[in-house]
């Protein structure tokens, strides 16, 4: 981080990268390398317009670039969606805790994900994917809305195919013209949920998704038997200094910038509303 | 800490002697029936610097923490913290003090890093507090286990006795004020006894006194027990619906707020980025892009401020976020009072 922490650092647009009719993948590459811990979030910089904060999707081992995939729904965002390759952009952080991977070790990892919710989790299992020895089994559940909202097509294609290595289960929540891929069931995400055949003393769940989807999949895997010290949930809130100041991102006593964005379930199961 | 003594004409003295050497001095000043802290530039004004008042007008943050300033710049250009060669806020109350203790804790210890621009600013400034003189029907800093006078985060302070003022030296930067002091002329003396306790006599009075205006609001919970009882209370619905306009005036008046906002703009083809107070009862305070916003109705932003002050900064720095200054009280065209509050709570809760 630079000595002002409001100072953003130059990174240049190099390619973006279509996943749906609303959602694209922004590879960027900073003018100095950035490290951070996957699930750390970033404030992105769209010049003149303003920051908002994203999670990359990238693994942490590329060095060199960073990829953000981000959905048109506000301000920023559209502003991001317009842009072309070559366009300046500014960069801060990274921010707050990410998933600590350390306790993952020698476990069952269950990754959770909903619509655009997927791009910290494609960070995630990159990287447990990396070091894959070291987790007992990796299993991804993801639901879209329909087949046309899937994201990262190319890669769940892929890792489909690892079978041994990783399980995934795909759904969308509608398929009204059959055109969801092979594999791919029609149903909300909570469904991919059932008989999930793992060993629930020793695994870890990881949620990431709209408010609604975090909700209802942190209580379908309550249902299921997981302690709520083993749900990670990353939580969406308006993140704006990073720094644990500004009071924006505030939930319960927390600043979602600097004590999350990545939380268990049992730190926050005793606040009020937090799926609000 | 060390006791000293000095006559008002005296002190009066320093205050030209710095102000010849172009020190920045702050200090109290009526402005109609109110005090406010004003620029000393015309020595002629000394005189009328009001040292055992009650606390200004203005929240002390507005001296570190400007309601709005350029905070960076992209592409990158180099702005700095004004670092202030030597400026002085005479003055000072307990209430304030204890403002900017939770503006301490916030910006150096709860954030990631030290904030630096509240850091530059706070400190290359010299606090010379004062006890209060008299009090307002609006405070109550004793309704939360504070004193009217000042008990520690300064670096000199004044208490009123026997035409001059008793000396509390609280730092090394003050040692290097009665240093100036002694160099302008003026004469300090170690206190006397019988000054000391002239000056302990009026601080139990006035305590005392305070005491008595707040006993009507006397509760047996602590406020951060009612929080924890209190989530649910139909007392935040009747402040939304017949008092609360969402003025911002609260927040802004309020020296323990410390929220701000960033925004960027583009001037000449550079994109700057601004930071201004910012208000936690405002619609979109803690909205995220999409539209979800976490605290959509009135009265849970209401019901936000009250806990962020009173819970949830206890929860993490073990002391209220607010500092019983009653400022918020009297700029509220609703009339929202923070004790009331509280006694509302109490009262409904025993139902």
């Amino acid at each position: 981080m630079k000595e002002n922490p409001y100072q953003p650092i130059e990174a240049k647009l190099l390619e973006v990268i279509e996943e749906t009719p609303t959602i694209k993948t922004f590879v960027l590459k900073p003018v100095e390398e950035i490290g951070f811990k996957t699930g750390q979030f970033m404030e992105l910089t769209c010049p003149g317009v303003g920051e908002a904060p994203f999670t990359p999707s990238s693994s942490p081992s590329v060095k060199e670039t960073l990829e953000f995939t981000i959905m048109k729904v506000g301000g920023v965002t559209a502003a991001l969606h317009e842009l072309k390759p070559g366009a300046i952009l500014g960069l801060r952080g990274p921010f707050g805790r990410g998933y600590p991977l350390e306790d993952f070790e020698g476990k069952e990892v269950l990754i959770v994900g909903g619509g655009v919710g997927l791009a910290p989790l494609r960070s995630l299992l990159l990287t447990l994917l990396e070091e894959r020895k070291k987790y007992k089994k990796i299993m991804l559940c993801y639901g879209a809305r329909s087949p046309k909202d899937i994201v990262y097509k190319g890669c769940i294609s892929g890792w489909c195919e690892m079978k041994r290595e990783l399980d995934v289960r795909l759904t969308v929540d509608a398929d009204e013209k059959n055109e969801r891929p092979k594999g791919c069931g029609v149903g909300l995400v909570t469904t991919t949920c059932d008989n999930l055949g793992l060993d629930l003393k020793n695994s870890v769940a990881v949620v990431c998704g709209p408010p609604v989807m975090m909700k209802f999949t942190t209580l379908k895997l309550l249902d299921c038997g997981y302690a709520p010290k083993d749900i990670y949930l990353s939580m969406e809130k308006n993140m704006s200094c990073g720094l644990g100041i500004c009071g924006h991102c505030m939930l319960g006593r927390y600043f979602v910038c600097k004590d999350g964005p990545v939380f268990t379930y049992e730190q926050l199961k005793d606040i009020p509303n937090i799926w609000d | 800490m060390k006791n000293l003594y000095i006559v008002q004409s005296d002190f009066g003295r320093f205050l030209r002697f710095i102000l010849e050497k172009k020190w920045e001095i702050y200090a109290p000043i009526y402005a109609g029936d109110t005090l406010r802290l004003e620029r000393v530039v015309d020595p002629a004004i000394i005189d009328m610097i009001v040292i055992d008042g009650v606390r200004v007008d203005q929240p002390l943050k507005s001296f570190f923490f400007p309601a709005k300033e350029k905070v960076a710049t992209l592409p990158e250009s180099e702005i700095k913290p004004a670092r202030f060669e030597k400026r002085i806020i005479i003055g000072a109350k307990g209430c304030d003090l204890h403002a900017l203790k939770v503006f301490d804790r916030a910006y150096y210890e709860e954030g990631i890093v030290p904030e630096p621009f509240y850091k530059e600013r706070r400190e290359s400034t010299c606090i010379i507090a004062s006890d209060c003189g008299y009090s307002l029907d609006s405070c109550f800093c004793t309704l939360l286990g504070a004193k009217p006078y000042p008990v520690d985060g300064f670096d000199l302070n004044l208490s009123a006795v026997e035409g001059g003022f008793v000396i509390e030296v609280g730092s090394e930067k003050g040692e290097g004020l009665i240093d100036e002091m002694k160099k302008s002329g003026s004469a300090v003396s170690e206190a006397s006894s019988r000054q000391l306790e002239a000056r302990d006599r009026k601080r139990e009075e006035l305590t005392e006194k305070i005491a008595g205006i707040n006993r009507e609001f006397e509760i047996p919970q602590k406020f951060d027990q009612l929080c924890r009882i209190g989530f649910d209370s139909e007392v935040w619905k009747e402040l939304a619906e017949n008092k609360c306009v969402q003025c911002n005036g609260c927040l802004h008046i309020c020296p323990t707020c410390y929220c701000f906002l960033l925004y960027d703009k583009m001037t000449n083809n550079i994109s700057e980025r601004i930071r201004i107070w910012d208000a936690c009862i405002n619609t979109g305070y803690a909205r995220v892009a999409g539209g979800a916003n976490p605290r959509p109705t009135l009265q849970s932003r209401l019901r936000h401020r009250f806990f962020h002050k009173f819970l949830y900064f206890v929860q993490n720095f073990n002391m209220y976020a607010c500092s019983g200054c009653g400022r918020c009280f009297r700029v509220c065209p609703g009339k929202i009072e923070i004790r009331e509050t509280f006694r509302d709570i109490s009262k409904k809760a025993k139902v």
